[in-house]
């Protein structure tokens, strides 16, 4: 509802970020750098949409709702913390996918870049699989921002770069060096956009990505049981501390 | 208003910026938080020219201290843009202080510059702390002494100006609506600064197009007099870059008042100073 | 200075409605003319949706006026807006401005530091205003930690904070518990009293708050100033009119009553815990209360009491505007 009473999301949402997308193409086309990393770029690119579509619409849900008065009636209201909150998601992904077509698009029209297209069904399993397990370490930050406002609040600009860096946004992991590659290694959203570049720009097959999606499908496990225990736990503390209606720390 | 009016409001903005923004948390979380996302993002530029040199043809070492002088002072950019915007947001609708400002004899241009200065300390403590961290562990080749200092202080100080007046601007729209976040446009236009002003690449690899509007960007003169001074470029060089930055930044500084003060008149006009719009 | 505050045939006009809908313009204010003498404490009394707001924030140079000027201490709010800031404050009462990282000090002294008041002025004042609002145990405690009573406390704090000239109190006591409310208001008429240089235009529609406060009471329907004086002569428009009070049992609607000639106004409300209603009509003559009585028994009403009290501002009201402040 809200994308189509400000439509002013499609400038904001897909060229804008393609400024920044564009500074780092321009880094690999003055290293000569082959074609296929303007690519890595625009994929990356698009993730970007969802990382920050968790972060900030998913995580920090509670933390604007919280702000704005309106957490109060959602929390005594009989319903999971769990469903409102994918429920509020389901929206941002819609949006953020288009967002994300957007990007690619420019990319194309913007920079030429060639997408191969390896197994359709694979990138879509790959993709459900990495949404699945984005949205639910969405939820478990989500349960962070219930307790704490602000310092939940910077924590999130904290997890920007960080992982933007560490899960290859711009560039392939196997770069790193191999313990940076461990630590990329635990977070969902690397194995993600690795199979999903090796699809689009590679054009890979499901058995190519087959390990991508077993560890993506454990990572939605494991989290959403820890959405689960933490948004009851942190609730629970936020409740006890005073710190739920908390606003404006 | 009277000087000491106004070096009194100033003071007293920069220490609330400070207060606001500094004072979220513990000392110690702060202090990690101040050092770890300057660092992230001078390591991804890093690591794209480190990729960029394994896989492609150009392998000149001097690109790399250009993208890293580039990316780290350009912090002071991102962050003042940044906050600009948002400070009028936060102050009308989440803290509801805005008219109470308004209505003081404090003068809200001194007001936005304090806050803004006091952003520009922070942001000058994170790319200090790059500086050093590149240097140090990363090997970076910057020569201490090689450094025109004087060079380099004259370029931050107009640069400030310069990067103050378009956060002026965006204050003054983020007075006029909320629409489209006030955050969101300063992030937008900090992209558009980063890709026209020749902070990661030279401006010569953009389209011809494009490089028309890097000309008349006060900040692409900007990179250019801190990067030479960094590197200890002759000081006649330099020189020419302030003297084009200085010249740049004095017709975007009176542009920003005028736009402030037409924002100023339309927003009271409207009654748009004690909105709440959930945005 | 004989009159503080002085507004000529001031207008405001707000346009609203976009995004494919039809355009609606509300005129808020009507050609209002008031003047407010220095010493005085002036009330604006009228309903939710008067004009009384609207006004204050052109006073206050937040708002321009659409049409006509206004001066606060000879001042044009519109083109001496930095001269009127200097001498004026503003309370809003059922909001808390304040930053809820800062402490409560730290609040009341970054906004004394907007008025340019000196630090060895200022700590005392912080420290005797604290006191006076009961906040002076919470001098170091985060905004964010305070209950919205006692934040509502710290913005009426703030209002002094820079001894204004001119003070304009929106609602001042709105959300206030009785207590604080009293203490508040008594504060306030104190200031007045003791400093005969200060003006404080007060809005509110709380007819016993303006009764109890104001020098003077200026009421306010629909954008219009349709009455001027002081409470005892705005009372005395209404004393060839006869109030009745009727309490009757159950509730309802009683807009017919309106209908009966010699009702001039009339305004009720309905108590749930009780499930009574009392009616207020102001009438023209003695006599039609008892067709008001006739005309509540065959409506099936049974009247518990009648009675004629005194008149209030409320009664004023209605007898100028044919109905209550609802």
């Amino acid at each position: 509802m809200g994308g189509a009473r400000e439509p002013s999301w499609v400038i904001w949402d897909t060229v804008l970020p393609m400024l920044t997308l564009s500074a780092y193409i321009y880094v690999y086309r003055v290293m000569n750098a082959p074609p296929e990393f303007t690519g890595f770029v625009v994929v990356g690119g698009a993730m970007i949409a969802f990382w920050l579509n968790v972060l900030w619409n998913m995580a920090a849900q509670l933390y604007w709702e919280k702000e704005t008065g309106n957490l109060e009636p959602f929390l005594i209201a009989p319903i999971s913390r769990m469903a409102m909150l994918l429920g509020m998601a389901i929206g941002g992904i819609f949006n953020t996918t288009l967002r994300a077509l957007g990007i690619l698009l420019v990319g194309v029209l913007a920079f030429h870049v060639e997408f191969l297209m390896g197994d359709p069904f694979a990138a879509v399993v790959v993709f459900a699989l990495t949404m699945a397990a984005l949205y639910s370490l969405g939820m478990v930050f989500a349960s962070v921002f219930l307790m704490y406002g602000r310092e939940a609040w910077h924590t999130s600009h904290l997890l920007q770069e960080p992982i933007y860096f560490l899960s290859g946004f711009y560039f392939p992991v196997k770069f790193l060096p191999f313990w940076l590659q461990v630590a990329a290694s635990l977070i969902p959203v690397t194995f993600g956009l690795d199979a999903v570049r090796k699809i689009l720009i590679q054009g890979a097959g499901f058995a190519d990505v087959s390990l991508h999606i077993a560890v993506l499908s454990i990572f939605t496990v494991v989290l959403l049981l820890a959405a689960k225990w933490t948004l009851r736990f942190m609730e629970d503390m936020g409740r006890r501390e005073g710190r739920l209606t908390l606003r404006w720390q | 208003m009277a000087v000491k009016d106004v070096a009194r409001s100033f003071r007293h903005s920069v220490w609330l910026g400070w207060k606001v923004d500094a004072n979220w948390t513990d000392p110690l979380l702060f202090a990690i938080y101040s050092v770890i996302r300057p660092i992230a993002g001078m390591l991804i530029v890093i690591f794209l020219f480190l990729v960029g040199s394994q896989v492609g043809e150009n392998t000149d070492p001097n690109y790399l201290s250009y993208v890293f002088v580039g990316n780290t002072f350009f912090i002071l950019v991102a962050q003042i843009m940044l906050s600009m915007g948002w400070v009028i947001h936060e102050d009308r609708e989440h803290y509801e202080v805005l008219k109470c400002i308004y209505i003081s004899p404090a003068s809200l241009y001194v007001y936005l510059l304090g806050r803004a200065f006091s952003t520009a300390l922070m942001a000058l403590i994170s790319v200090a702390i790059s500086l050093l961290f590149g240097v140090a562990v990363l090997q970076m080749p910057i020569d201490i002494f090689l450094i025109n200092y004087a060079a380099l202080g004259l370029s931050l100080i107009i640069g400030l100006v310069a990067i103050s007046s378009f956060g002026l601007i965006l204050a003054s729209v983020a007075l006029l609506t909320a629409r489209h976040g006030a955050g969101m446009v300063g992030e937008a236009v900090a992209g558009i600064f980063y890709l026209f002003c020749g902070v990661l690449f030279p401006v010569s690899a953009l389209p011809p197009w494009a490089q028309v509007v890097s000309k008349v960007l006060p900040l692409t003169y900007w990179m250019k007099a801190v990067r030479a001074s960094m590197f200890g470029v002759g000081p006649a060089e330099i020189l020419n870059d302030i003297a084009v930055l200085a010249a740049y930044t004095g017709v975007f500084y009176i542009v920003s008042l005028g736009v402030l003060r037409l924002a100023d008149y339309l927003a009271r006009d409207k009654g748009l100073i004690d909105i709440t719009t959930e945005y | 200075m004989e009159n503080s505050v002085e507004t000529r045939n001031v207008s405001r006009i707000f346009k609203s409605g976009r995004n494919g809908g039809s355009a609606r313009i509300v005129k808020a204010l009507d050609e209002v003319n008031l003047k407010i003498r220095t010493g005085e404490l002036f009330g604006l009394l009228g309903p939710n949706g008067a004009g009384k707001t609207t006004l204050i924030k052109i006073l206050c140079t937040l708002l321009l006026p659409s049409s006509g000027s206004a001066f606060v201490r000879g001042h044009d709010v519109v083109k001496e807006a930095n001269s009127v800031r200097r001498k004026i404050n503003m309370v809003t009462g059922g909001e808390t401005p304040g930053y809820g990282i800062l402490t409560v000090s730290e609040n009341l002294w970054f906004f004394s530091q907007l008025y340019g008041i000196r630090g060895d002025v200022a700590k005392p004042r912080v420290k005797e205003l604290l006191e006076t609002v009961g906040l002076e145990d919470q001098t170091k405690t985060r905004m964010n930690r305070l209950s919205s009573g006692m934040k509502q406390r710290l913005n009426v704090a703030r209002g002094f904070i820079n001894d204004p000239e001119v003070l304009f109190l929106d609602e001042p006591t709105l959300g206030l518990d009785v207590l604080s409310a009293k203490h508040i208001r008594g504060y306030i008429r104190n200031w007045v009293n003791t400093q005969p240089e200060k003006t404080v235009l007060l809005t509110t529609h709380y007819m016993a708050e303006a009764d109890e406060l104001c020098d003077r009471v200026g009421i306010i329907h629909e954008g219009r100033v349709v009455a001027c004086d002081k409470p005892s002569s705005l009372k005395a428009m209404v004393k060839d009119k006869t109030v009745f009070q009727f309490d009757v049992a159950g509730g309802g609607d009683y807009t017919k009553l309106k209908t009966i000639k010699g009702v001039v106004g009339l305004s009720w409300t309905h108590r749930i815990e009780s499930d009574t209603s009392t009616l207020k009509l102001v009438l023209s003559d003695q006599g039609v209360a008892s067709e008001i009585e006739s005309a509540l028994k065959i409506s099936g009403s049974r009247i518990l009491s009648i009675s004629t009290p005194e008149p209030t501002l409320e009664d004023v009201f209605i007898h100028l505007v044919g109905k209550g402040l609802e």
